[in-house]
């Protein structure tokens, strides 16, 4: 490549002189980082508390016009659309060798398929195939949503609390980011929808289901 | 076999080191390329935990077909292409996407270069800012990028055309043509 086709140097070392993060930061990142690494290192969720639950494998038939699905790249399984398998179990529950990796499981079938809801840190909840290899079929991730929260100057001009009518997977808060948020996860005829409880009217990410 | 390479392979094998050596290895570029298209300090730092936990959480599937490098900046633009389609939907629109000149310091200050060309670089396209960053910071190949950012070489060479153009213009360096002579013969910009 000829010079010509290049930036001004003087532009270019410019736009590469990014202020260093300071240490802490790095290694904050990094740590985080690799908690997500192998079961055996995952951190357990420190203040993640599921307050209500249902049973194992629980199908959770929804009504009512507030939980019509709505796909939001909020959703979307990985960054990069990757799909990691873990190691192969021995047996048709994947979770108990990892218990401790995660805070929490739940259990759900849809479409005659089986599935573990592994809640974990940072906002991610994995779906899992409960069946060897335990395949990661996707992941719900509501980080973002928290803060995206966090960050509101104004109220939504419409909102409404999920109604205690409603039979979720999971009824969850989670505290890890600032405020306190409280989380209904449902399932849907076309798969998971994840919501702020108290705003029922759109859900913060959806995983379709096969 | 490449550092590594045989970092990736015993990090794929569970080794902790090893990973923690990778993301070290890769943390400014994966930042930079995050500070560079986000822009935002606090958003910015956001897309780079989610891009090195994405890193970590998709390894098993790393083939190695591609460098690693390249792969992981993938993720660190996929990261902060993904944190900026979030604050477009929070944002307030401002409803002025065009260019226009910048006050242009003297470039005596480091610290009004850095404002100067974050500034300027919040004002160029994100499709042609994405493309910048990939070639200026993370020092890809156009096919490279190409693979990325799934367009072809072609519209890659023109984004980037398109997007040095406006920046230089930006910051003051209202002439390519003049810059390329300088270059040419040799004397100083």
């Amino acid at each position: 490549m000829s010079d010509f086709e290049e930036l001004d140097p003087a532009i270019h070392d410019q736009l590469r002189n990014v202020p260093p993060a300071s240490s802490s930061i790095r290694d904050a990142h990094i740590a985080a980082a690799l908690g997500e690494m192998s079961p055996a290192v995952r951190r357990a969720p420190g203040r993640l508390r599921i307050l209500t639950g249902v049973a194992a494998a629980a199908v959770v038939a929804l009504g009512g016009a507030a939980f019509v699905a709505q796909q939001d790249d909020v959703s979307r399984p990985a960054l990069n659309g990757a799909v990691t398998t873990l190691p192969p179990k021995t047996g048709a529950d994947c979770a108990p060798s990892y218990l401790g990796a995660v805070g929490d499981v739940k259990y759900l079938t849809h479409n005659g398929t089986e599935f573990e809801l592994w809640f974990q840190d940072f906002g991610i909840i994995d779906v899992i195939y409960n069946e060897p290899p335990c395949t990661n079929y996707g992941t719900i991730n509501y980080w973002r949503a928290m803060v995206d929260r966090d960050l509101e100057t104004s109220v939504p001009d419409k909102t409404s609390v999920c109604s205690d009518a409603i039979e979720p997977i999971s009824r969850f808060t989670d505290s890890r980011y600032k405020g306190e948020y409280k989380f209904i996860l449902v399932q849907t005829e076309t798969g998971l929808s994840l919501y702020f409880e108290d705003r029922c009217d759109t859900p913060i990410a959806t995983l379709e289901l096969p | 076999m490449s550092h590594d390479e045989l970092l990736v392979r015993r990090a794929q094998r569970g080794d902790q080191k090893a990973m923690d050596s990778l993301l070290r290895e890769h943390y400014d570029t994966v930042r930079a390329v995050c500070h560079r298209i986000i822009i935002n300090t606090s958003d910015a730092d956001d897309a780079t935990q989610m891009a090195l936990i994405a890193v970590v959480r998709a390894l098993p599937s790393f083939d190695g077909r591609s460098k690693f490098s390249t792969w992981v900046y993938r993720i660190a633009t996929n990261a902060a292409l993904d944190e900026l389609r979030r604050i477009k939907r929070r944002a307030i629109p401002h409803g002025d996407d065009t260019f226009t000149s910048l006050p242009v310091s003297d470039g005596v200050s480091a610290v009004d270069a850095q404002l100067d060309v974050s500034a300027a670089l919040s004002q160029v396209p994100e499709e042609f800012r994405t493309v910048l960053v990939l070639r200026h910071i993370a020092d890809l190949e156009y096919d490279e990028i190409a693979v990325i950012l799934e367009i072809p070489v072609g519209t890659v060479r023109s984004r980037l055309s398109r997007g040095r153009a406006q920046l230089s213009a930006l910051l003051g360096n209202q002439s390519d043509e003049q810059d390329r002579q300088t270059y040419d013969t040799g004397g100083q910009p």
